[in-house]
C-alpha cells in the first residue's frame, strides 16, 4: 500500500510518499504563497527519488483544512485531479485532528490550536482513547484571548498543540498548569498523516475525489460584509 | 523559435481565470469535440464577482467539469491519451487561476503529458480557429469582455499588436453597472440584451465618447449619462433606456473596429470575449464589415464567453511554436497581452 501525502493548508507545506513499513519519503518547505509553483516540481522529485510511480499510488491523505485559503485550494485542486486521473480515493484528514493525533499518549486535555490570521485561531479539543484521540467538539475560530478563557473554564490539565499555540503562547501561559508541545509538532505534516491514515485505508475510510470538502469555517469576507450591509439596510 | 512536434493530437483547455470553470477537449486546435461550461451562480446576488467565493466554487467544480469534457469527447479518465493540457495562467483572479493551475499540473503529472500555459486575452482571440471558416489576417480582433475593451490588429497567430483599449471601464463592467443601476439582473450583459428587446433603440440619444480618431473607448461618461437621464426621467421605459444604451455601446463598438480594420489595411474583422455574445454587435459587425468588403468571423456565441476550447487551441500553437510549459508555472493575475513587435 502506498499513499501520496499532501499538506499544503499552513505555513509549512509537506508533501511525501510513502509504502507501508517503510520510511516515507517526504519533502517540507516554508510557504505560505509557493505551494502552486512548488507543489509539482516537489511531487515529481520524490517520485523519482522513492522510485515509485504514480500507478503504484493506492489512495491519497491530505489535509483539508482548517487553514490559509490559497494554500488550501492549491493542495486540495491538485489532489482532487491527481487522484481522479490515476483511479484512486482520498483519505480527508483536518490539520487540528492531525495535530491532536501527534500527542496521541498525552492523557490531558488536548487542544489544536493554529494560527487563522487576522488576530484569530482556529482551535478544537481531544482527548485520548485507544489507539488514538477524539475530538471532543466543533472546528472553531476566535481570538487567543478568547480561547484561554474558554479552556481556563474546563478547568483540566491541557496541553496545547500547533503554531497557533506557539504564536500567542504569552496569552496561553496565563492558563493554569498549560503545557505546549513544542516547536517539533507545530505544523500538521505528512508523516503524522501517513500514521493517522493507514489503519483507516485498511478500513476503507475514504471518499472519491470528488466528494472531498474543504473546511472553511470563517465565511469569505465579501460574503460577510453583504450580509453585514443587508442586515443593516432591513434595521434602518 | 524553437518547434516542437506536435502530433494532431488532443488537447484539454482548462479556464478558471473569473466565474466560469470551463474545460474541453480540441483536435488539431481548430476542432472542439466536447466544451463544458459551469457558469458559478452564487455571485448574482452580489451584483458582481466575489473572488473568494469564485476559488472556492472553481475548487469544487473542477474535477467533475474535467471528467463532463472528457466523457463527452469519447475519453477514458484513467488514460485519455492527450497531447497536453493547456491552462489559463493569467490575467485574473488570483484565487481562480489557481485552481485550474494546480488542477492542470496534477493532471499533466498524472498522465505524464506536457503542461501549456496560456494567457487568457490570447485565448480569447484564438477562438476564431474554432470556426470551419479560416480567418484571413491580418484581421482586427475587438475583444469585448467584463474585464477587457481592447482592439487587436493580429497579422498572424501570435503576432498582435493592442491598437486601442477602454480608458476607463470594460464595456463588459458598462453593461454591468448600468443592469444593476436599472434594477436588472447580474451579469449585466444578457440582461440589458433582454430588456432592450422590448425597447426602442432611438428612443434616447446618448452621447458616443471619443470619437476622437483614436480607437481607444471610455464608458464611463455614458454611464454616468444614463444615469442622470434614468434620474431626471423616472416615467421613462427602463426598456427604451436600455434600448438605446446598449444601441449607444454597439455603434462605437462597431464604428471604431471597422475604421481601425480599413486604416490598417486588415482583411477581416473578428469578434471575441464575453460581450460578444450580444446578438446586436454581432448582427451590426456583420453589416459594418460587408459595407467595407471586409470578412466578419464572429465565433459561435460558446466559445466567445469564457471557455476551455479557445485555451486549447492557444495551447496547441504555443506548444506547437514554444514548446510545453515548466511545471514550476503559476497564476499571474495582471498578466498582459504580450505584443510582437512588426
Ligand atoms: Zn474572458
Amino acid at each position: 500500500m502506498i499513499l501520496l501525502g499532501i499538506d499544503t493548508a499552513s505555513d509549512v507545506t509537506s508533501i511525501g510518499l510513502c509504502k507501508h513499513g517503510q520510511p516515507p519519503y517526504i519533502t517540507s518547505f516554508p510557504g505560505p504563497n509557493n505551494q502552486l509553483e512548488r507543489i509539482g516540481v516537489v511531487l515529481e522529485r520524490i517520485m523519482v527519488e522513492s522510485g515509485i510511480k504514480r500507478s503504484s499510488i493506492s489512495a491519497l491523505v491530505v489535509d483539508v483544512g482548517p487553514g490559509l485559503f490559497s494554500g488550501l485550494r492549491v493542495g486540495v485542486s491538485f489532489a482532487k485531479s491527481f487522484a481522479g486521473a490515476i483511479g484512486v480515493p482520498i483519505i480527508p484528514l483536518t490539520s487540528l485532528d492531525i495535530l491532536a493525533f501527534s500527542q496521541k499518549n498525552c492523557p490531558r486535555l488536548i487542544v489544536s490550536v493554529l494560527d487563522a490570521r487576522r488576530g484569530e485561531v482556529f482551535y478544537s479539543t481531544y482527548k485520548k482513547v485507544p489507539g488514538g484521540v477524539t475530538r471532543l467538539g466543533p472546528y472553531l475560530v476566535a481570538s487567543p484571548e478568547n480561547v484561554a478563557v474558554e479552556i481556563e473554564s474546563i478547568d483540566e490539565l491541557t496541553l496545547l498543540v500547533g503554531h497557533g499555540a506557539n504564536r500567542y503562547q504569552e496569552v496561553f501561559s496565563t492558563i493554569p498548569q498549560v503545557q505546549f508541545a513544542g516547536l517539533a509538532m507545530a505544523y500538521p505534516l505528512t508523516a503524522m498523516m501517513f500514521e493517522l491514515a493507514q489503519p483507516m485505508f485498511y478500513s476503507e475510510q475514504f471518499v472519491s475525489p470528488e466528494n472531498v470538502e474543504v473546511v472553511y469555517i470563517r465565511d469569505a469576507d465579501a460574503k460577510v460584509n453583504f450580509e453585514v450591509r443587508k442586515a443593516l439596510k432591513k434595521e434602518s | 523559435m524553437n518547434s516542437y512536434p506536435v502530433t494532431q493530437g488532443l488537447i484539454l483547455g482548462i479556464e478558471t481565470s473569473c466565474d466560469e470553470t470551463a474545460v474541453a477537449v480540441v483536435r488539431d486546435g481548430h476542432h472542439a469535440l466536447s466544451s463544458v461550461i459551469s457558469s458559478q451562480q452564487v455571485h448574482s446576488k452580489f451584483g458582481g464577482v466575489v473572488p473568494e467565493l469564485a476559488g472556492r466554487e472553481h475548487e469544487k467544480q473542477i474535477l467533475p467539469v474535467v471528467r463532463e469534457a472528457l466523457t463527452i469527447a469519447g475519453l477514458n479518465m484513467i488514460s485519455p491519451n492527450l497531447e497536453a493540457i493547456a491552462v489559463t495562467m493569467g490575467p485574473g483572479l488570483s484565487g481562480a487561476l489557481m485552481v485550474g493551475v494546480a488542477a492542470a499540473k496534477a493532471l499533466s503529472i498524472a498522465w505524464n503529458v506536457p503542461l501549456v500555459g496560456v494567457n487568457h486575452l490570447e485565448g480569447h482571440l484564438f477562438a476564431v480557429r474554432l470556426e470551419d471558416d479560416p480567418i484571413e489576417y491580418p484581421a482586427v480582433m475587438l475583444l469585448v469582455s467584463g474585464g477587457h475593451t481592447m482592439l487587436v490588429l493580429v497579422s498572424a497567430p501570435g503576432r498582435y499588436r493592442i491598437i486601442g483599449q477602454s480608458l476607463d471601464d470594460a464595456a463588459g463592467e458598462a453593461f454591468d453597472k448600468v443592469a444593476r443601476f436599472l434594477g436588472l439582473g447580474y451579469p449585466g450583459g444578457p440582461e440589458i440584451e433582454k430588456e432592450a428587446q422590448f425597447g426602442d433603440p432611438k428612443a434616447i440619444r446618448f452621447p458616443r465618447a471619443l470619437r476622437d480618431g483614436s480607437f481607444n473607448f471610455s464608458f464611463s461618461g455614458l454611464k454616468t449619462a444614463v444615469v442622470t437621464y434614468a434620474r431626471k426621467n423616472p416615467n421613462v421605459e427602463v426598456s427604451d433606456i436600455a434600448a438605446s444604451f446598449q444601441a449607444a455601446v454597439v455603434d462605437i463598438l462597431v464604428e471604431k473596429t471597422i475604421k481601425a480594420a480599413v486604416e490598417n489595411g486588415a482583411k477581416s474583422v473578428a469578434l471575441a470575449g464575453g460581450v460578444a455574445a450580444n446578438t446586436i454587435l454581432r448582427k451590426r459587425m456583420v453589416e459594418g464589415a460587408h459595407k467595407h468588403q471586409l470578412a466578419a468571423c464572429i465565433p459561435a456565441k460558446i466559445n466567445c464567453t469564457d471557455n476551455g476550447a479557445m485555451i486549447a487551441a492557444a495551447g496547441a500553437w504555443r506548444l506547437e511554436n514554444f514548446g510545453p510549459s515548466d511545471l514550476s508555472l503559476g497564476a499571474y493575475p495582471s498578466m498582459a497581452l504580450e505584443e510582437f513587435a512588426e
